[in-house]
């Protein structure tokens, strides 16, 4: 009786509104007869995208593999930029008041310029996400690793260690935590440069397919694709969320 | 009087930030240098010109940026409103949280802009569009926040004005709003910059007027100066935005 109710609480309960979404949208459509060019149902976005399904995946694997390649690049180079202005006071100081400021600047706005300067091909769309992506992913690693417990730091130094080791042994296994929060960010700020910069340029991946079935009035395609543009947020951050658990419980075990 | 109170903190920030400031002005400075002896204007424009740019086109500004933001605004206050509301319900309700905290957390995950030409195809291109993208884009985080504000709530301050029976809407006021405005504040802080990028994508998108029309046909034109002149300003809308949420911040919560 109890591990019923126990499925029912952790199952049932968190998937009622998922569920309840896609009956409302089903039934929206059945009842009031819209018609598919304005909003297909579930089952005719889903025919549309086992239709398609070849062009689909195609495109979700090049937008996928754009928005990985732009993460990978904006984490390792927002990660030694963030070491590097930590060990250099005067850069720091310099810059880094700037590298705050842009985090209350919509960048995706750099997207006509990008595209004006570089042109439509993959790097004004790699860019524009790594300039979108970069900023969060400093500002959390400096803040941490410069807010480093002092205790720890002074007990390191009377034990001999040399900055480098200082900062590998401590300095950087302290900040984890919030290098994991920026590279969460990082991701997801990764996938709106990608993906709006697939809408502008339009000669790429899902964006592509948004844009041209929503010119020609292929609504439950265009609507599919959106979906897999949403699915693959999820699925990333999900990842992302993922192996931050793994390393808080494995530095909590150390 | 009113001047030495203003000149003083100003003298400070100045000094704890000379580095910056400096760097700044030179950085500047060199760009000006470069763009008038070498480097093509029309790719680098000198930042004179960018500045001049946008001062001969005031009055075709005023009429976009107007609309920018407008519609910034009326969806950020309605997700402000709404995203409190639905935050506080469930963050007081257990079941309401194991029901729907799921949900919340896979749409906030998922890329907001991605939905734009869905958007416009169901509302037009018009403003109705965007205010909904950039309520959208804006929402779930104050949602969010103000959940975890509410849940954070000590569960005896909560019993001990039960007992002063203090309920309902005396409870919502004078408890839980104050102790969740903290969290309530972050997440308008995380919310309005993503407002304004919301209404920039979907004038980018979709448009027909608005900043990011404007910037979108500027720099279709190559007409860098004016584009750069543009991004200055939506720089400027935004961080103006994020001031105001950081003044209402210190005003609301005068006890910290």
């Amino acid at each position: 009786m109890s591990s019923v109710r126990q499925l029912f609480r952790a199952v049932l309960i968190p998937s009622t509104p998922f569920i309840g979404l896609i009956g409302v949208w089903q039934a929206a459509v059945v009842i009031n007869n819209i018609s598919p060019v304005l909003l297909p149902g579930p089952i005719g976005v889903l025919n549309a995208a086992i239709a398609n399904a070849d062009d689909l995946l195609t495109a979700t694997w090049s937008t996928l593999s754009d928005i990985l390649l732009a993460t990978a690049i904006a984490v390792i180079v927002g990660y030694v930029t963030a070491i590097t202005l930590s060990l250099l006071p005067l850069l720091r100081r310099s810059i880094f008041p700037y590298m705050l400021m842009t985090q209350v600047v919509p960048k995706v706005a750099l997207a006509p310029l990008l595209f004006a300067w570089f042109g439509i091909g993959l790097q004004s769309r790699l860019l524009l996400a790594f300039l979108i992506a970069y900023f969060p992913m400093v500002i959390n690693t400096l803040d941490a690793l410069l807010t480093t417990d002092r205790a720890m730091v002074v007990y390191t130094r009377s034990l001999a260690a040399s900055d480098w080791q200082t900062l590998l042994m401590v300095r950087l296994p302290a900040a984890l935590p919030a290098t994991m929060a920026g590279i969460k960010i990082s991701t997801s700020l990764a996938i709106v440069g990608i993906v709006v910069g697939e809408f502008v340029a339009t000669n790429n991946g899902l964006g592509k397919i948004v844009v041209e079935s929503t010119a020609l009035m292929q609504t439950s395609q265009m609507i599919a694709a959106t979906l897999a543009i949403g699915l693959i947020g999820v699925v990333l951050l999900g990842a992302v969320d993922l192996i931050e658990r793994r390393l808080i419980r494995w530095g909590a075990k150390r | 009087m009113g001047c030495q109170a203003m000149t003083l903190p100003l003298a400070l920030w100045a000094a704890r930030n000379r580095h910056a400031i400096i760097f700044g002005v030179c950085f500047l400075g060199a760009w000006e240098l470069l763009a008038r002896n070498g480097l093509k204007p029309t790719v680098f424009p000198p930042p004179s010109s960018v500045l001049a740019s946008l001062y001969l086109r005031g009055d075709l500004i005023a009429h976009h940026a107007w609309l920018t933001f407008y519609q910034t605004i009326v969806g950020f206050l309605i997700s402000a409103l709404a995203g409190v509301l639905i935050g506080w319900a469930i963050g007081k309700s257990r079941r309401l949280h194991e029901a729907m905290y799921p949900f919340i957390g896979v749409l906030q995950v998922l890329p907001k802009e991605a939905f734009a030409p869905l958007l416009v195809l169901w509302f037009g291109a018009g403003l109705l569009s965007r205010i909904t993208l950039v309520f959208l884009i804006s929402f779930f985080p104050i949602v969010i926040n103000t959940m975890i504000g509410i849940q954070g709530i000590d569960e005896n301050v909560r019993r001990y004005a039960d007992t002063l029976s203090c309920r309902g809407w005396k409870m919502f006021f004078s408890i839980e709003m104050p102790s969740a405005l903290p969290a309530i504040f972050t997440g308008l802080k995380i919310s309005v910059t993503l407002a304004v990028a919301g209404a920039l994508v979907a004038e980018i998108i979709a448009g027909r007027d608005g900043l990011g029309y404007l910037l979108l046909f500027a720099s279709s034109r190559l007409d860098m100066s004016f584009s750069l002149g543009l991004l200055l300003l939506v720089a400027i809308w935004g961080a103006l935005l994020f001031v105001a949420i950081e003044l209402g911040e210190r005003w609301a919560l005068f006890w910290r």
